[in-house]
């Protein structure tokens, strides 16, 4: 029986690929070079995330310092406050 | 060669075998296209002394298999378990066969021992399709496996003692 398979296998006819595949193919690649994004815009797109990143460190630096001054006089205003009591 | 060169020169080694490995025509060529693709993609890096009739038919015999993979992966999907669309055993099936190579005349025995070749591992399928259906000789299929001859060998043993108990 194995051999019989092996026989019929040699019955199986070898075709040609269609014609059509080829320009499939040509159309594939041209529509992925289109695709791709030039460089520069990535560059552009980079720095400006950047420069956002950075304003943002630098702004919440800022606002952090200036909480905390205000945190400083909460703190001597209550302390002020105590003092009244203490009179 | 030029790329067009290349694709004239192997298209049919390319679109037969992927029938052989899913014995369905429009499958067949989609694997064609994805193998031109990847030629085209690692043209630059494929060494001149390198024989490149094995390497096409090395990307081709691996496109053929993540196809089916692809394939009885989407099968078998949680969705269709649980909607029952496709019982488990029939992912691993063809679904739809239609191999122009086989005429009127042998239909019935040669599905049927197809689909028997379908259902056997990937590396037995791979070495019945290149020894018996593209007759290749051992060691161009031990070079397209990367295995050695005496591996070749005993994947065929193996493969005709399966498929002679499915049969």
């Amino acid at each position: 029986m194995e051999d019989n398979n092996m026989e019929l296998l040699k019955k199986i006819k070898r075709i040609d690929a269609p014609d059509h595949i080829y320009d499939q193919i040509v159309k594939h690649i041209e529509d992925r070079k289109i695709q791709i994004i030039p460089m520069y815009k990535i560059a552009i797109a980079v720095s400006l995330l950047l420069v956002l990143i950075a304003s943002e460190t630098i702004i919440g630096t800022k606002l952090n310092k200036v909480s905390q001054s205000s945190g400083n006089l909460e703190q001597l205003f209550m302390q002020m406050d105590n003092n009244l009591y203490n009179e | 060669m030029t790329f067009e060169q290349i694709y004239h020169e192997y298209k049919n080694l390319v679109y037969n075998l992927s029938l052989q490995y899913t014995n369905n025509v429009h499958d067949a060529e989609e694997i064609l296209q994805d193998v031109f693709l990847k030629v085209f993609d690692h043209l630059g890096e494929f060494r001149s002394t390198a024989d490149m009739k094995t390497w096409i038919y090395r990307i081709a015999v691996n496109q053929s298999l993540d196809f089916i993979k692809s394939q009885q992966r989407k099968k078998r999907s949680f969705l269709n378990q649980l909607l029952r669309i496709v019982p488990n055993e029939q992912a691993f099936e063809i679904s739809d066969f239609n191999h122009l190579g086989i005429d009127f005349e042998n239909k019935e025995a040669l599905e049927l021992l197809m689909r028997k070749i379908y259902k056997l591992p990937e590396n037995q399928k791979t070495v019945i399709i290149l020894l018996k259906i593209e007759y290749l000789s051992q060691k161009e299929v031990a070079s397209i496996m990367q295995i050695n001859e005496g591996a070749v060998e005993s994947l065929f043993q193996r493969a005709k003692t399966n498929l002679k108990k499915v049969l």
